[in-house]
């Protein structure tokens, strides 16, 4: 909401003369709740800036786009060479005169444009600070007085305040309602302003339309006033000026008055041409289908439905009540007699309309939040004594009020030693009524420190205590309250498991040379597709931003992906990241879909294992990370075996992460159709999990092993078995034979020669350690457990030495 | 017996103290110091404790043995430990002469001699080699990662709320309409819903547009007193250089008796001064949320950034009456206070980061400055 400070001061008494009155007015409305969020001043110096008159007009002899215009300023004619397209001769114009100072810092001299002498600048709208249009010069009225001052009447001395109004506010949607705030912070009272409206006797409005309200739940109060015999013209300067310090263009003298007085007072106003509307008469109610859709005016033809309020003449739609008028009615050029309204709509009613049809219009804006149902007929006769002022006519005597549902207003308790409580302040009766009544609400007292508060209808937002409680807070201010801080008695709880989980799970990953990732929660469908992720495994979002966002991700490592290819893209090259997030799976019958919180690692480096048979180093180092935050966790029962066909995997390179029988995750190589997606070269090796499940397990307790007391004896054991072998098989029958004393098997080594890959055949080494933990293992002891093993070994794989 | 014991001893610990001494490492001749005269099973000290047990003709021979090998690894460890060759070569000297014309004891005493001229020979050439090191040559960098920018600030956030006694709760993303709307008091035709543009799934589903849906979660499932932060992900479906369609708050929220208006206050400029620092201002000024009254946006301001300027960091209010009948606490016994703030904006103000986008692109060159 924009409001002039000079606007302000027809309904508060300012001293407009105050330079720090309006950093002081701003500051007091922002320590209210009323958040200025720009106050824009006069940047430039407009002494010099005035209304000429264009006498003619002039190609420049030596650009196509210029032209020479001659202009007076009512002191003398002078050329000014001038780039826009529509200016003409006869045009009242805004003429900047060398010495102003333009907004931005240029101050206009006297120049040679393309070989041309000009004396000035006819100024644009954006030029001068006065809006966005740049596309030509601003014509003005061609009634002011040539040579007047252009900054007075264009109001360009005057100060703005842009307000950010929150929706509970709706009262402050005008610029009574935030003269009421500032009054109260001032300490002046406020001045509502005397209508006397001159009105035709002869004539009155009953006798001239009829008004029906049909449906009172969505329009409890339909005014209308009468004017006849108008002239379609443009508004006095004043108007167009305060319009346009408002934000709004000026159109002509009915329809700037409607606008005008909704700015003034927050209730929005439409202007019919009477003799548009059927047996002149207003039926208010819904939409049927009868109807068919409505031509709104401007120009777009909507459907309806039959919860859509329509104000209809004596057959038809007209408008649609509070959002909008219809073009087949509007006010035209050639317009004599009009029918205004000022209505009550229930801003449950509008809100749903509005938005079914996806618009918003400053008379919906104010409607949904809610006007004033007492301030109708006022506005109407407002508005109506100014169309007479402005647009000339009669006004018909009357107004045609139609209330079949009266709002009244709403009495409130409050409690004064409820507001101390909760406020944390200690306040005392006085200041509790004094603060209500600053702000327009009427105290009464009932007796036992309870006041009932009679709630005008202009703040629809007071209907309970705590409504009371936070205006007597806003208006003690919020920086007289002292700060207290409150004593706790218990402790803050452990975190989670999943917590704890996803704090370890960092701390490993960040040691381990992972750095953290975050990605949005949505990825595009085509990706997922392409990983081999099938549609009915996406949950899909109704609203997406862009078909890159348009599903919630079913794996991290979509986004991981993309950020390997954004890095490799600028030249990062070794690329390790982890990220910690959730993926989400649609349940059937369930509202909600899974969320499954995960970490997810990659790592950038060669698919291709050096001999056939050991790991990538990738992949090596990132299942090497995995096994680390795993075992940390204290888990005793994990395993690694082979994973079917999974979305995202290269299948010859994918391995399930078991710890038991429950499958935690996977790990392994991208795939190249998923690597595809991204345009990503090299290898990815990989590995997502699912930490909420790992939440689940509970750790075995920690205990510590004594520490060795007898030397261990190691062993090395180098075997060679079928290629097709695993690590996993051999590892557990080495466990298995190699008896009570065998302390631990690592495998060091596993390589392939050309004559082993003739045969088919691996080699594998591992160091063994054997310990007694009560005694010293003899090497005869130790040779029977090893010969065990072999034994195993040559039994169940066929494996043998390596010689 | 006593006596090759001794033997033995000195044999390897005079071996131990002239390794130490050449690598200057007064933490070995420490450990040889509490290995042989350690008041608790020193071996030396063993053998010391044990002379009263010998006959008078052991004694002669092994106490004054004793004696000198005490004294030998005395003199060398605290030589070892003060760098003084001249000290440690003394040492030997000592000990070398009260061996020469034992049984044995020319062997060991010419050892004795051969370590001490090893000493002198290897703190010449150690003294030459020590010519200053270059220690701007950069070390050599272990691989570590980063964590992630805003997990820092929203950890440290956390870390600092723990303190003040709130629990961290959470709570799914993607959400009933219900819990991010309607128990906060946002009916469906309110224009306050207008505030979060709101990203739709399926049905009544939706992408959470703040993280006091938790709050309702919680208070569902426990009695008053509450006293809990729900950090996470939130969505609007917004995008530009200051808004992001998905991005990180931080909620608190705490109910008890009694607790006013002027706690909320007295809370948030602790928590502000926490996390910015001593020297900042806190101001309060009166805003809507429909699930607080009264309703307050928090300003922050310090004389050194910004040239003073107030910046808005968070916003919250004393829960409303609405909210708690939704979730069957008693408005009129229960009172208490929220508060919510986006982590990106905190964490752009933190590390002078203008452009919300970059937290998502997960850019290494970014993530390693931090």
């Amino acid at each position: 909401m924009r409001i002039s400070l000079e606007w302000l001061a027809d309904y508060i008494d300012l001293h407009l003369e105050d330079a720090e009155l309006p950093e002081r007015l701003a500051n007091g409305l922002l320590l209210a709740g009323l958040e200025v969020e720009a106050l824009e001043r006069p940047e430039a110096s407009f002494d010099g800036l005035v209304v000429a008159e264009v006498l003619s007009v002039e190609a420049h002899p030596n650009a196509d786009r210029l032209k020479i215009c001659r202009v007076t300023d009512g002191a003398g004619e002078r050329s000014v060479v001038c780039g826009a397209p529509n200016v003409a001769a006869g045009q009242r114009v805004v003429l900047a005169t060398p010495g102003v100072r333009m907004p931005g810092g240029v101050k206009v001299e006297v120049a040679r444009i393309r070989g041309e002498r000009s004396e000035g600048m006819i100024c644009s709208e954006r030029e001068i600070g006065l809006g966005a249009d740049h596309s030509g010069i601003m014509v003005l009225d061609n009634e002011l007085a040539i040579g007047s001052d252009a900054a007075e009447i264009l109001g360009l001395n005057d100060v703005i305040f842009d307000i950010s109004i929150t929706p509970n506010r709706a009262d402050c949607l005008s610029v009574l309602g935030v003269a009421r705030e500032a009054a109260a912070l001032l300490g002046t009272s406020l001045r509502t302003p005397e209508i006397s409206i001159q009105e035709d006797e002869s004539v009155s409005a009953a006798s001239v339309c009829a008004v029906e309200i049909w449906d009172p739940d969505k329009c409890p109060r339909y005014a209308a006033r009468i004017i006849q015999g108008v002239e379609i013209g443009p508004s006095p300067a004043w108007m167009a000026r305060r319009l346009r310090a408002a934000g709004m263009r000026p159109i002509n003298n009915v329809v700037d008055v409607t606008n005008y007085v909704m700015l003034s007072l927050g209730q929005p106003l439409h202007a019919f041409d009477l003799h548009r509307l059927a047996e002149h008469k207003i039926i208010v109610r819904r939409w049927a289908e009868s109807d068919g859709p409505f031509t709104t005016l401007d120009g777009q033809q909507r459907e309806m439905d039959d919860e859509d309020l329509m104000i209809c003449d004596g057959e038809k739609p007209v408008a649609i009540g509070g959002v909008m008028g219809g073009l087949y009615s509007e006010v035209s050029d050639d317009t004599r007699d009009i029918l205004l309204e000022s209505a009550y709509f229930t801003p449950q009613t509008i809100r749903r309309t509005r938005r079914r049809l996806g618009m918003s219009t400053e008379a919906s804006y104010r409607f949904e939040r809610g006007v004033d149902p007492s301030g109708t007929v006022r506005a109407a006769d407002l508005a109506a004594e100014f169309i007479r002022r402005t647009a000339g006519g009669a006004v018909a005597r009357g107004a045609v009020d139609a209330h079949p549902a009266p709002i009244a207003p709403k009495q409130v308790p409050i409690r004064v030693t409820r507001a101390s409580s909760l406020l944390g302040v200690s306040l005392d009766a006085a200041r509790v009524r004094e603060s209500l009544e600053s702000l327009g609400l009427l105290v009464n007292d009932t007796g036992d420190g309870v006041f009932s508060v009679e709630v005008p209808t202009f703040r629809p937002d007071i209907e309970r205590e705590i409504d009371l409680i936070e205006e007597v807070g806003r208006r003690v201010g919020y920086e007289n309250i002292p700060a207290t801080l409150p004593i706790s008695e218990s402790p803050a709880a452990r975190p989670t498991r999943t917590r704890s989980l996803e704090l370890k799970a960092r701390r490993i990953m960040v040691a381990g040379g992972f750095s953290e990732a975050i990605n949005y929660s949505f990825v595009s469908r085509e990706a997922l597709r392409s990983m081999g992720w099938l549609d009915e495994q996406m949950v899909e979002l109704r609203n997406p931003l862009s078909g890159e966002m348009d599903v919630l991700r079913s794996t991290l490592l979509a986004g991981l992906l993309a950020n390997v290819a954004h890095n490799l893209s600028r030249g990062v090259g070794e690329v390790r990241l982890f990220e910690l997030g959730r993926s989400f799976h649609p349940v059937n019958g369930e509202a909600l879909p899974d969320q499954v919180l995960r970490l997810a690692g990659v790592i950038v480096g060669s698919a291709a294992s050096k001999d056939g048979v050991s790991l990538p180093g990738a992949l090596s180092e990132q299942k090497g990370v995995l096994e680390r935050f795993l075992e940390s966790l204290g888990l005793d029962n994990l395993r690694f075996a082979p994973a079917d066909a999974v979305p995202g995997w290269e299948p010859s390179a994918v391995s399930k992460v078991l710890v038991g029988e429950m499958n935690i995750g996977h790990v392994g190589l991208v795939a190249p159709e998923a690597l595809g997606v991204w345009d990503i070269e090299t290898g990815v090796a990989a590995f997502e999990i699912n930490l909420a499940a790992l939440a689940e397990i509970d750790p075995a307790p920690r205990r510590l092993t004594p520490l060795p007391r007898y030397p261990a004896s190691l062993r090395d054991l180098a075997v060679v078995v079928d290629a097709e072998r695993t690590n996993g098989e051999i590892e557990a029958i080495i466990r298995q034979s190699g008896g009570d004393w065998l302390e631990s098997v690592n495998l060091f080594d596993v390589y392939q020669d050309a004559a082993l890959k003739a045969s088919g055949e691996k080699s594998l080494a591992y160091s063994l350690v054997f310990r007694h933990p009560e005694a010293t293992l003899t090497d005869e002891q130790v040779s029977v457990a090893f010969d065990g093993i072999v034994g195993a070994l040559g039994a169940r794989l066929n494996a043998r030495l390596r010689s | 017996m006593s006596e090759d014991l001794l033997v033995n001893m000195i044999r390897e610990c005079s071996g131990a103290l002239s390794d130490a001494w050449a690598a200057h490492d007064a933490g070995a001749a420490e450990g040889v110091r509490i290995r042989y005269l350690g008041r608790k099973g020193g071996e030396l000290s063993e053998v010391m404790r044990g002379l009263k047990d010998l006959s008078a003709d052991e004694k002669r021979i092994v106490g004054p043995l004793a004696n000198s090998v005490r004294a030998y690894i005395e003199a060398s460890v605290s030589a070892i430990k003060e760098d003084d060759k001249e000290k440690i070569i003394e040492a030997h000297r000592t000990l070398g002469e009260h061996l020469r014309g034992r049984e044995e004891g020319d062997a060991l005493s010419e050892m004795i001699e051969q370590r001490a001229s090893e000493i002198s020979g290897a703190a010449v050439a150690v003294a030459s080699s020590r010519s200053r090191l270059d220690l701007t040559i950069p070390g050599r960098a272990p691989l570590i990662g980063h964590e992630h920018p805003l997990v820092q600030t929203m950890e440290d956030l956390i870390e600092v709320l723990t303190r003040l006694g709130y629990s961290v709760a959470e709570g799914p993303e993607a959400e009933l309409d219900y819990y991010n709307f309607e128990a906060l008091n946002i009916p469906k035709d309110h224009p306050a819903r207008d505030m979060q543009d709101t990203f739709y799934l399926a049905g009544d589903a939706l992408l959470r547009t703040h993280t006091s849906p938790v709050q309702i979660r919680v208070m569902e499932n426990q009695p008053p007193p509450v006293k809990v932060i729900a950090p996470g992900k939130v969505f609007r479906c917004d995008a530009d250089v200051t808004h992001s369609p998905m991005f990180h708050q931080i909620e608190g929220l705490y109910v008890d008796e009694g607790v006013t208006f002027a706690d909320l206050k007295g809370t948030l400029e602790a928590f502000v001064r926490e996390i910015f620092g001593p020297e900042y201002r806190v101001r309060l000024r009166p805003s809507f949320f429909p699930f607080t009254e009264p309703s307050v946006e928090v300003d922050i301001a310090s004389d050194y950034v910004a040239g003073g300027e107030w910046m808005e960091v968070l916003g919250a209010g004393m829960v409303d009456p609405a909210v708690f009948e939704a979730v069957g606490y008693d408005p009129e016994r229960w009172t208490g206070f929220a508060w919510g703030l986006g982590v990106e904006r905190i964490t752009m103000l933190r590390y002078g980061i203008s452009d919300i986008r970059l937290f998502f692109e997960n850019d290494l060159r970014m993530l390693r400055q931090f």
